[in-house]
């Protein structure tokens, strides 16, 4: 069974943000991902992404689907590039979606040590260690 | 210089789904009640709910299509297809074509013909079940090339609605109604040539309004019109969607709780029938209450419900009993802690996981899937509960979690 991760991300240089990105990626290639989008940015900023959960493929692709379900009319455009951006938001609402998911609908979804909390590229390759040395594969 | 950060979202044009979306959020705004406006679909029923009596005008429905597709080439209301000067739209089509605007007929039944290069085969047995749901006031006109050959013989060669003719025969009927455009083969023309070019164009027409130009009726379609034509199976299934707190939606816009797009598991999970009562429809309600109670906030697996449904059925058959509330306490609870929401108790055709992954793992074939979750959840039952409730014999074994 697949590992994912769920995470959450901004766009870099904001402060006090009220866009937020949904987005998933298998564990082995969330450095990948992170190196796409830093690609974007350029060298001014670092991509990271706010807040991450782990958890089975299947747990991670509908507690994804479901927060964009949950934040359909505040998903501007179905645009490649624009689909998984959620406006006016705070990063708490986002959160407190993502908690009622667990507790509501069931959804398996592990916060990993606040350490990597943000995630940026250089603890992506910590994080899989953990994530294999617990062994949480749910 | 310092550098600066400008925003760029909105300097450059829209992209042809940005533009698409901006038409449809003007064409929605129109409405207080809010309806799907998809490529796929608008869902009609809903959009009705904003108009009296539930009629939409055509022409508003005609809007909606524009804001999906983008405006058509051709005005609104440009063109009348009645006036000759106007039927040459297509400044690809000579002035002299024989294929113009179809004229409306009711014409003598013998004159009717088939040129069996255009048609498909005619089934007497389909000609017999389309017998009984005729309906006179509601026949739907076949259509035909009226072909006029240079000796004067008239044929109408029906390309479209060929079994409905026949069943207008068998009523007795003289003439039938008929769409049709006409062929005039001259004296001066190549009599080859011109049925050639004939059987071309009938032919494709055929195939388009019998294959590609065709929207098959789905499940979901059918459903609603037995709902709303109250067909007795159907408006005791929605009642027993009702009473659940559920809904047969599309299946891409089936996200909210309660909602339901699989409506053959549904039918099936209602056709099982309590032999103590003699009746239908036990079984579905029960899996859909347990489904809601455990899971209220999820839309409905309707795998899951289906089997759910089965465990009742034949755990009933077999001990003869009817399984309390308390059996549905405990199995939900044993679900949820082993697979979490009710998606990843099954998996999915695209997801293999849960108990449809388990067999897959163990017996390397895939198998009826409803039977195999069925298996599974009275194994995962036997595996983690108090056993206080003894359930059927699942009809296949395999290690579950």
């Amino acid at each position: 069974m697949s590992n994912y991760v769920l995470y959450v991300k901004k766009c870099p240089g904001i402060t006090n943000p009220k866009d937020f990105k949904i987005g998933i990626a298998g564990l082995d290639s969330v450095r990948n991902r992170l190196a796409s989008y830093q690609n974007g940015v350029g060298p001014v900023w670092q991509e990271q992404f706010e807040r991450i959960f782990l958890g089975q493929r299947m747990h991670v692709k509908e507690a994804e689907a479901q927060i964009k379900f949950r934040f359909k009319d505040q998903i501007g455009s179905a645009e490649a590039g624009f689909s998984e951006w959620i406006s006016n938001v705070q990063m708490n609402n986002v959160l407190d979606v993502i908690q009622e998911l667990r507790e509501e609908y069931f959804i398996k979804l592990v916060d990993p040590p606040q350490e990597f909390q943000p995630l940026t590229m250089a603890k992506c390759q910590d994080l899989s260690n953990w994530w294999n040395v617990q062994g949480l594969k749910i | 210089m310092a550098q600066t950060v400008a925003f760029t979202l909105n300097s450059k044009p829209l992209s042809t789904k940005q533009a698409q979306e901006q038409r449809i959020r003007k064409f929605l705004s129109n409405y207080k009640k809010s309806f799907d406006i998809t490529e796929s679909y608008i869902d009609l029923r809903s959009m009705s709910d904003n108009h009296y009596l539930g009629i939409i005008p055509s022409r508003e429905i005609g809007e909606g299509i524009d804001a999906i597709l983008g405006p058509s080439s051709i005005p609104r209301l440009s063109i009348d297809p009645r006036s000759p000067s106007d039927c040459q739209i297509d400044p690809t089509v000579s002035a002299v074509s024989p294929y113009n605007i179809p004229k409306f007929a009711w014409i003598p039944i013998d004159l009717a013909a088939i040129l069996a290069k255009f048609q498909r085969d005619v089934s007497a047995l389909h000609i017999a079940d389309i017998a009984k749901l005729f309906k006179e006031d509601t026949i739907i006109v076949p259509c035909a090339v009226k072909l006029t050959l240079p000796d004067g013989t008239v044929w109408f060669l029906v390309w479209d609605g060929h079994h409905t003719l026949r069943v207008c025969e068998r009523k007795g009927w003289t003439h039938v109604p008929m769409w049709y455009t006409e062929v005039n083969i001259t004296a001066e023309d190549n009599l080859e040539e011109s049925l050639k070019a004939l059987i071309q164009k009938a032919g494709e027409r055929f195939l388009i309004i019998n294959g590609s130009g065709k929207k098959a009726l789905t499940q979901f379609d059918k459903h609603l019109i037995r709902v709303d034509t109250f067909d007795p199976t159907a408006v005791a299934i929605d009642a027993i969607l009702k009473a659940n707190g559920c809904k047969v939606k599309h299946a891409a816009s089936a996200k909210a709780p309660g909602d339901i797009s699989h409506v053959l598991n549904l039918y099936k999970a209602y056709e099982l029938v309590q032999s103590s009562s003699d009746s239908k429809g036990i079984y579905l309600n029960r899996a859909l209450k347990f489904h809601r109670s455990t899971w209220p906030k999820e839309k409905i697996n309707s795998v899951l419900m289906r089997s759910l449904a089965m465990v009742y059925y034949f755990t009933e058959e077999q001990t003869g009993v009817y399984l309390p509330s308390s059996f549905d306490l405990e199995l939900g609870r044993i679900l949820k802690t082993i697979y979490g929401f009710a998606g990843a108790v099954t998996g999915t055709e695209k997801e293999e996981a849960g108990l449809r992954k388990a067999y897959k793992d163990f017996a390397n074939v895939n198998s009826d899937i409803p039977v195999v979750v069925a298996a599974g959840l009275i194994l995962t039952y036997n595996k983690h509960s108090s056993n206080e409730h003894k359930l059927a014999q699942p009809a296949i074994t395999f290690p579950v979690q």
